[in-house]
């Protein structure tokens, strides 16, 4: 499939305004993976541009560039005609480029005017915080936004982060505001409230970069789609005139056919149950309750997955079931074999010597060691070494692995640090999936993850809950993922399960029990 | 009685101003997130500094001034290996820390002989109440000068946003290296000041590894005052306390029958240097509001940094 | 033009090499420059910094920066920076010596008439032969076994001293930089209580002086001919050595030392206590430091305790300190450990070659021993330490 460019130099309108962002030739590479290659693009003023791709194409990385948060190794940016060289946010922020992220780029301990004080240029060093929170509440009301200036940015719940986020853009006279998958963990309703502002920005004259791997969503609300594929500009179409299996074609290419589509066959299960979970009270690390009254049951086999808007103690509680924080009150027992084990506050060290295998937050920082090899990043679990270790073992053991996983390395004594996030991603669950006999606790198992890696991950989980009966409990930001793979389906808001679902049931119901 | 506690206050004051200074300096360092272990060098180089300048100077205030900029230099320097190279702050700090004992020595042994031998005298400052109270009413102001910076104010918050979380400052528009240098500039200059009056307000005199240790103290104030400008002024009465009047305990305890030797006494602000900060991040809800600051000590690099 | 700091794919082994060479070249460099600055000669610097690889002297610091740089790599490949080797040096050379003078063996008074007929006892040594009140030293078991018991008690000793700031840290998460050091000076002060009293020798000398009495001979270690180190120092810095090596290859627990020091985290997320290894890191690593500490009072050079005069010349030489050089300049790859002690042992022997004939050549020089190892050492960190990010980072210049 040839990188035609779909481009028309016949789009009405456009034609004779010239773009407000641009980049020429871009290429960047990293350590062990060309993000890059000859990436050109042109963002008009006054329209919604999506730049859509799958998990490593690239969409991150040009966005970064936009961003100056990377420099490329080659090629240019260009901001009205005019060639930037932009090496730092605030470049960017200069030529009027404003960064909104999935992950809210705010100092949690700092109040929202702190925050916001330190990107408004006009108030001096030695000003005081106190003007700053006077001029943020007079703009809330100028923008009809209603703010406490001098609350904690860590007491504000996902969404108003963002939209502090959103404010600042505005306050910075942003004309080119960039949302970075930033609407991928918003409920419904708030993606709504979010895509409506894009358009009234529009409407003002600004302009919308929108970066994100759901096609429903370009669809929905851009104007134009840049698909990435591999680090290459696939093309670009109009929204209108083109397609949903369009646009899929050019993400995917001739990998389209190992995606085979839709939920996986499952029996019903008739297993006994295995884990069971009685009114758990978690507390988060600020203090308050994370998790009220939780409790569930998973029988053998069983894939329970853990849906609802992150930071409403799906962590706190995957946490806890791993043995890795504190419960409380309630109680979890474990069904093994007719005997039952009380492992509430036990401990990771007998989670893990029973046969769970853990899926952290945080994969990279939390479940593997980059200054080690990919060999003593599987033999560090304890399940799977004695006293001495035998090097020969490991290594078959690593190999088979990798082959298995498909995981791209040098060899299986290289550092982890030389692979790609992906495949590091790729050797924890290696290492977990094997060593889950019992049950599996994860959470956003395939974050990051191409694809076809992303999918072989799911598919591997179900099958082991077939096959040899392993339970599993998921919690995932990805809706999408919770509804392929699992079983049951409970919802928590605010820390309480607020709904419980078999499969079948459609995904505006799940949604509304979310936010609700 | 209150003539009492005035005799007390004077008594205590030279060693709480050596002392507070120097946490306070270190505070406002950590607060930007760079992991201060190089105090112990800096404080020893700045009694050897002072020492050394005042043969040449003669003038207490100004060897002291001149002291305090050459060590906030010396800060400066810390803030650029950390904040511009992907380098572990321990490493740079202990470095530093065995180049300042050395450079202590090697400029101050000199000097000392020659001043016993030529027979020269100091021109300290004299320990007059006057003198002793202008210090400390000058250290209590740096202090609240210091608290409403770093609390009221947009480089506050900068320089605490720099310690949390210098990614998101940075996305934020905030200039990493500069906040860095203005917040090690000032703490250092603080260290090198109180050095300074060590050696001029309480030794008066110089031998070699004077100072030694005595960063560390106050390291070990700033961390269990929660690196906070005000607590930090109490955290340092109690060890001017302890050293001032270790020797008073030694005799008491004399009293019961309890023989602690001059060893012990010598020891006790150390070991109180390390039991202190147990005891307060022992106590849950202190550790939390002491905590320090989340990005204290860690490398500052993304994929990649300008240089 | 800027230059961008870029992380590396591979780590070249021309990296592993040149980084600590050339640290140690341009620190001594920059040494040279500083002390020329007060007229030390630069060829004179040069000239006793190379006896030192010569000298025989050097052997001594060999053996003992082996078995401290193998001490210090236990916790700074946990990444836990283990500053207080010279407390725990103290508490080892307290043990070992307490060991040798009370428990292997006990010095008395004897009246002056019973003097010859104990002398000529077996087992039995003169330690003071004055008239008024002579001491004497009787050996209480096996010279071989007291030996061992002094080493097995130094290494608990130290290995006991660091888990305090060990617990302090797994458990209260109190950085173990500030605790080691400030544990030190603590140790010094606790060792001169205990050698001004507890441990407070008879011997005319040792009431005079702040002492102990001089340990039993049969009790110190064995010098071989020719050199002023001991057999014992040698066989120790052996062992440890290659027992070290093999644990870290070819035990889980040396596996998990190894990566608690590269990510905690993860330990803790495959249900292995961290906080439990940090423990035994701190406390082999204290361990052998205490060994190292029992070592330097058995010397036949020393064979006594005696009170610090200042904490800036200790008993232990300040090669606490020195073997963190050691431990760095093997860029934490244990096998390099004797090649670099042997370099800083030869450096740390130069410079106090280089202070006596700065004494008797040129006396109107003050040039103290601290100047003389502090400078150097620190002049070969900082550039080192300047030097290590190019072996994970590189420097790329953009148009």
């Amino acid at each position: 499939m040839s990188t035609q460019s779909f481009f028309s130099s016949k789009e009405e309108g456009l034609q004779s305004l010239s773009p407000v962002v641009s980049a020429r030739n871009l290429w960047k590479s990293f350590p062990g993976v060309e993000a890059l290659k000859d990436v050109s693009l042109d963002v008009f003023p006054g329209e919604i541009h999506a730049i859509l791709g799958e998990n490593g194409a690239g969409k991150s990385t040009l966005l970064k560039i936009l961003y100056g948060i990377y420099v490329p190794d080659r090629g240019d940016l260009f901001f009205e005609g005019r060639k930037a060289v932009i090496t730092s946010p605030q470049d960017a922020v200069k030529n009027g480029l404003v960064l909104v992220s999935q992950v809210p780029q705010l100092i949690d301990t700092l109040t929202i005017a702190e925050n916001l004080s330190l990107s408004l240029r006009q108030f001096g060093y030695v000003s005081s915080v106190k003007k700053v929170s006077k001029f943020l509440l007079e703009k809330g009301k100028e923008y009809g936004v209603k703010i406490d200036p001098d609350i904690e940015v860590w007491k504000l719940s996902y969404t108003q982060k963002q939209l502090v986020e959103v404010l600042r853009a505005l306050l910075l006279n942003a004309k080119v505001i960039a949302f970075d998958e930033a609407t991928t963990l918003l409920p419904h309703a708030e993606k709504e409230k979010l895509y409506a502002f894009m358009r009234l920005f529009k409407s003002k004259g600004g302009t919308v970069l929108l970066v994100t791997h759901k096609i429903p969503e370009a669809m929905e609300v851009s104007d134009r789609i840049t698909v990435l594929r591999r680090g290459e500009i696939v093309g670009t179409v109009k929204t209108s005139e083109t397609t949903i299996d369009q646009v899929r074609h050019m993400m995917f290419g001739e990998r389209l056919s190992q995606l085979n589509s839709g939920r996986y066959e499952k029996l019903s299960r008739e297993g006994s149950e295995t884990l069971v979970v009685e009114d758990l009270w978690i507390r988060s690390d600020y203090g308050a309750y994370a998790v009220r009254g939780v409790s569930f049951s998973v029988s053998r086999g069983e894939i329970l997955g853990i849906a609802g808007v992150t930071g409403n103690g799906q962590l706190e509680l995957i946490q806890t079931l791993a043995g890795l924080r504190r419960a409380e009150k309630g109680k979890i027992r474990l069904r093994i074999d007719g005997s039952e084990i009380n492992i509430t506050n036990k401990g990771s060290t007998l989670i893990r010597r029973l046969g769970i295998g853990y899926i952290p937050d945080e994969p990279v920082k939390k479940g593997i060691s980059l200054d080690n090899t990919i060999e003593e990043n599987i033999v560090v679990h304890p399940q799977l070494s004695r006293l001495l270790i035998n090097w020969n073992k490991v290594k078959n053991l690593t190999s088979d692995l990798v082959r298995e996983f498909n995981i791209v390395t040098p060899s299986t004594s290289s550092r982890a640090k030389v692979l790609s996030g992906g495949n590091l991603m790729k050797v924890l669950v290696a290492r977990e999936l094997t060593v889950s006999k019992l049950a599996l606790v994860a959470y956003n198992p395939t974050r990051g993850l191409d694809e076809v890696s992303a999918r072989y991950v799911r598919k591997l989980i179900v099958s082991k809950a077939i096959n040899e009966g392993m339970c599993a409990v998921i919690a995932s930001e990805d809706l999408d993922e919770i509804m392929e793979i699992s079983d049951v389906i409970a919802v928590m808001n605010s820390g309480s399960i607020v709904g419980v679902f078999r499969s079948g049931v459609s995904r505006e119901e799940i949604e509304k029990v979310m936010v609700g | 009685m209150i003539e009492e506690v005035l005799n007390v206050i004077l008594a205590m004051s030279p060693i709480f101003v050596y002392l507070y200074l120097a946490s306070l300096g270190n505070s406002l360092v950590e607060k930007s997130g760079i992991l201060n272990l190089a105090i112990d060098g800096a404080y020893t180089l700045g009694v050897a500094l002072v020492f050394t300048l005042l043969v040449y100077v003669g003038d207490p205030t100004l060897a002291l001034l001149i002291t305090s900029f050459l060590i906030g230099l010396l800060g400066v320097l810390v803030a650029f290996l950390t904040t511009k190279l992907p380098i572990s702050h321990g490493a740079v700090g202990l470095s530093i820390q065995f180049i300042g004992y050395g450079l202590a020595s090697f400029l101050a042994y000199p000097m000392s002989l020659r001043v016993r031998a030529e027979k020269i005298s100091l021109n300290t400052y004299p320990t007059v109440p006057e003198v002793v109270l202008s210090f400390l009413i000058l250290s209590l102001l740096i202090s609240v000068l210091i608290n409403l910076l770093i609390h009221k104010t947009k480089l506050g918050a900068a320089i605490r946003a720099v310690g949390e979380n210098p990614a998101g400052a940075s996305a934020l528009g905030v200039n990493v290296l500069k906040i860095r240098v203005i917040a090690t500039f000032l703490g250092y200059a603080l260290i090198g000041s109180a050095s300074s009056l060590f050696l001029l307000l309480y030794t008066k005199n110089w031998q070699e590894g004077l100072g030694m240790g005595y960063g560390w103290i106050s390291f070990a104030i700033s961390l269990s005052s929660g690196r906070h400008p005000i607590v930090g002024i109490a955290t340092s009465a109690i060890f001017a306390i302890l050293i001032r009047y270790a020797y008073v305990l030694q005799d008491i305890l004399v009293g019961y029958g309890i023989n602690i030797s001059n060893f012990i006494v010598i020891a006790l602000p150390f070991m109180a240097a390390v039991l202190i900060p147990i005891a307060v991040t022992a106590i849950p809800q202190l550790r939390r509001r002491f905590a320090p600051p989340k990005h204290l000590g860690k490398i500052f690099f993304s994929e990649e940094r300008s240089v | 033009m800027r230059l961008i700091v870029v992380k590396r794919v591979k780590t070249s082994s021309l990296h592993f090499i040149g980084i600590p060479v050339l640290s140690i070249l341009i620190g001594l460099v920059i040494s040279t420059l500083i002390f020329a600055s007060i007229g030390v000669p630069p060829d004179l610097f040069i000239k006793e910094i190379i006896s030192g690889f010569q000298s025989p002297q050097t052997l001594r610091y060999f053996a003992l920066l082996t078995i401290l740089g193998v001490a210090l790599m236990m916790s700074f490949r946990a990444s836990i920076w283990n500053i207080g080797a010279e407390g725990q040096m103290i508490w080892g050379m307290l043990a070992g010596g307490y060991v040798a003078l009370f428990v292997a063996a006990r010095s008395m008074y004897v009246s002056p008439s019973e003097l010859p007929s104990y002398a000529s006892m077996p087992g039995v040594e003169v330690l003071d032969a004055s008239p008024v009140k002579p001491v004497i030293s009787i050996l209480l078991m096996d010279p071989t076994l007291g030996k061992l018991l002094m080493v097995l008690f130094g290494m608990l000793a130290g290995g006991l001293w660091a888990l305090i700031p060990a617990l302090l840290k797994a458990y209260l998460d109190i950085d173990e930089v500030a605790t080691t050091l400030i544990l030190n000076y603590v140790a010094y002060q606790l060792f001169n209580h205990l050698v001004s009293y507890n441990l407070r020798g008879l011997s005319v000398q040792a009431r005079q002086f702040f002492r102990t009495d001089r340990m039993n001979s049969a009790l110190l270690f064995n010098l071989i001919p020719g050199t002023s180190v001991t057999v014992q120092e040698a066989v120790m810095a052996v062992i440890f050595f290659v027992a070290i090596v093999l644990i870290y290859r070819y035990t889980t627990i040396g596996l998990r030392l190894k990566i608690i020091g590269s990510n905690p985290q993860l330990l803790r997320s495959v249900g292995v206590d961290e906080r439990k290894y940090i423990l035994l890191a701190m406390f082999l690593s204290g361990m052998l430091a205490g060994a190292a500490g029992v070592s330097i009072s058995a010397n036949p050079g020393i064979g006594k305790l005696e009170k610090i005069a200042n904490v800036v010349s200790p008993p232990t030489m300040n090669l606490g300190y020195t073997a963190i050089l050691v431990s760095w300049l093997s860029m934490l790859d244990i096998k390099l450990v004797p090649i670099y002690a042997y370099v800083v042992a030869s450096l740390f022997q130069g410079s106090s070659l280089l202070q006596s004939e700065i004494n008797t050549l040129l006396p109107e020089l003050s040039l103290t021993g601290a100047a003389l190892t502090y400078v150097p050492i620190g002049s070969i960190l900082i550039v080192y330490v300047v030097l290590r990010v190019f072996a994970d980072y590189s420097i790329r210049v953009r148009r």
